[in-house]
């Protein structure tokens, strides 16, 4: 099996998902203008927000060009969290991680994810390596934890944090967003043209019925090392934030 | 003019369909292209053939949603020219990196001669698509259909880029997974 096949099969991929993919960009022109002034007037807001979800450090790696894209490769999944401390030689920096969590959630696997970022020219400006950890629970969505140099991120568009604490000494942002994919005549109430003005509510037009899809993260920095923790589920603050206080604690 | 009307006339073979077609969707697909081709005369020329086949093509097409067919004649022409070019070692673009990534699902069994019929892994990859979130899935197609870049693909959905990494990476691991599964139950 090779890539060009499965490339070939991806572009058999139905076209309603296809055109949905690009719901808020294709030839809708009323949305397409509301929703692009809407994007410029958040990206003005993110520029001018002072705490951003992550410090920007991407830029430091020195290309003027910056980082155009990136290129990530992942190794064989580990299911034994005893190989641990293996992976963490390998990345060259401890992982603060836990095996199970307080509310029922335990780890699957974990595998090496490499990354190069590649600039204007296509050329890799460096090679990084992170950790990526699964968790599962019964009847529940699955819960990531990345684990990655801190300087890998271009956080400019990183959106404001939901809300942060202080969690033994260190800052951890919550964000918690949803995703709506709405038909193309769907018409937003004013409580969710709100909610998209202020960037908790992102709508996509072109699906076959409304869908729901909320994210929560959770996210700090220890030393140069970034923890992300994703979810596509409902979670809380409070929900979140006991799981990043076990991971600090571990 | 409604998508519905467009093709309307290219049913009655009315050349007006073409530049038509070509005002309401040249920009979306000349984005396509231009996401696969690094050159702009490789691009346009690649838009030429996707005008010329839509016009031999409908009929007997009458495709439901025409952004998704013209895009999808525009991705297959463009690919054909990267293909062409990369045998000649010229080309460039995201499809480099997106060829690097979707070699990471192919499962560690699977050697080069050990291949799905086509029609087998269409089918695979539509029930794999099926079964994403819509969110995932809009990231997935932007990235290994549209070649958009991780940066794109964040200014688009306002997520961070990590996000979208790490959005794209659990897609490739769910895909890599099925593949495992399924790939060699023929």
């Amino acid at each position: 099996m090779t890539s060009d096949q499965i490339l070939d099969a991806i572009g058999l991929a139905d076209e309603t998902w296809v055109a949905d993919a690009k719901a808020n960009i294709a030839a809708q022109p009323r949305k397409t203008t509301v929703s692009v002034h809407r994007r410029v007037r958040r990206v003005a807001l993110l520029a001018a927000v002072v705490s951003l979800f992550f410090t920007v450090t991407a830029y430091a790696l020195g290309s003027p060009a910056g980082i155009l894209s990136w290129s990530l490769s992942r190794g064989l999944g580990q299911n034994d969290f005893r190989f641990l401390p293996a992976y963490e030689r390998q990345v060259g920096f401890p992982v603060s991680a836990v095996e199970e969590f307080s509310n029922g959630y335990r780890f699957r696997e974990l595998s090496l994810v490499h990354s190069s970022p590649v600039d204007a020219e296509g050329n890799a400006l460096a090679e990084y390596l992170g950790l990526d950890l699964a968790y599962e629970k019964a009847d529940a969505p699955d819960v990531y934890l990345d684990v990655e140099p801190a300087a890998l991120s271009n956080e400019e568009n990183a959106p404001p944090a939901t809300e942060t604490r202080e969690v033994g000494g260190v800052t951890v942002r919550y964000h918690y967003s949803v995703y709506m994919a709405v038909p193309a005549d769907y018409r937003p109430t004013a409580e969710e043209e709100a909610r998209v003005a202020s960037g908790e509510l992102q709508i996509g037009y072109g699906s076959d019925a409304v869908q729901v899809n909320p994210c929560a993260t959770i996210g700090f920095v220890i030393g140069d090392v970034r923890y992300t923790l994703l979810c596509f589920a409902d979670y809380d603050a409070d929900y979140m934030f006991q799981m990043a206080a076990e991971l600090l604690a571990a | 003019m409604e998508d519905r009307e467009i093709v309307t006339l290219f049913w009655q073979r009315d050349e007006r369909a073409l530049q038509a077609a070509a005002d309401k969707y040249g920009g979306y697909c000349r984005a396509v292209a231009r996401n696969i081709l690094a050159d702009e005369q490789d691009a346009e020329e690649c838009l030429n053939d996707t005008w010329l086949n839509a016009w031999n093509s409908i009929p007997p097409h009458r495709p439901e949603t025409l952004a998704g067919y013209l895009a999808k004649l525009t991705r297959y022409a463009a690919l054909k020219r990267w293909r062409d070019e990369r045998a000649q070692k010229r080309g460039g673009g995201e499809a480099a990196l997106v060829y690097e990534e979707l070699a990471d699902c192919i499962p560690a069994r699977c050697g080069p001669d050990e291949a799905l019929a086509e029609k087998e892994l269409a089918e695979l990859l539509r029930r794999f698509l099926a079964q994403l979130p819509a969110t995932q899935r809009r990231v997935f197609l932007c990235r290994y259909w549209y070649f958009d870049s991780i940066a794109a693909i964040a200014a688009q959905f306002g997520f961070s880029e990590s996000k979208v990494k790490s959005m794209l990476h659990r897609s490739r691991k769910r895909l890599r997974d099925l593949l495992n599964k399924e790939g060699f139950a023929i």
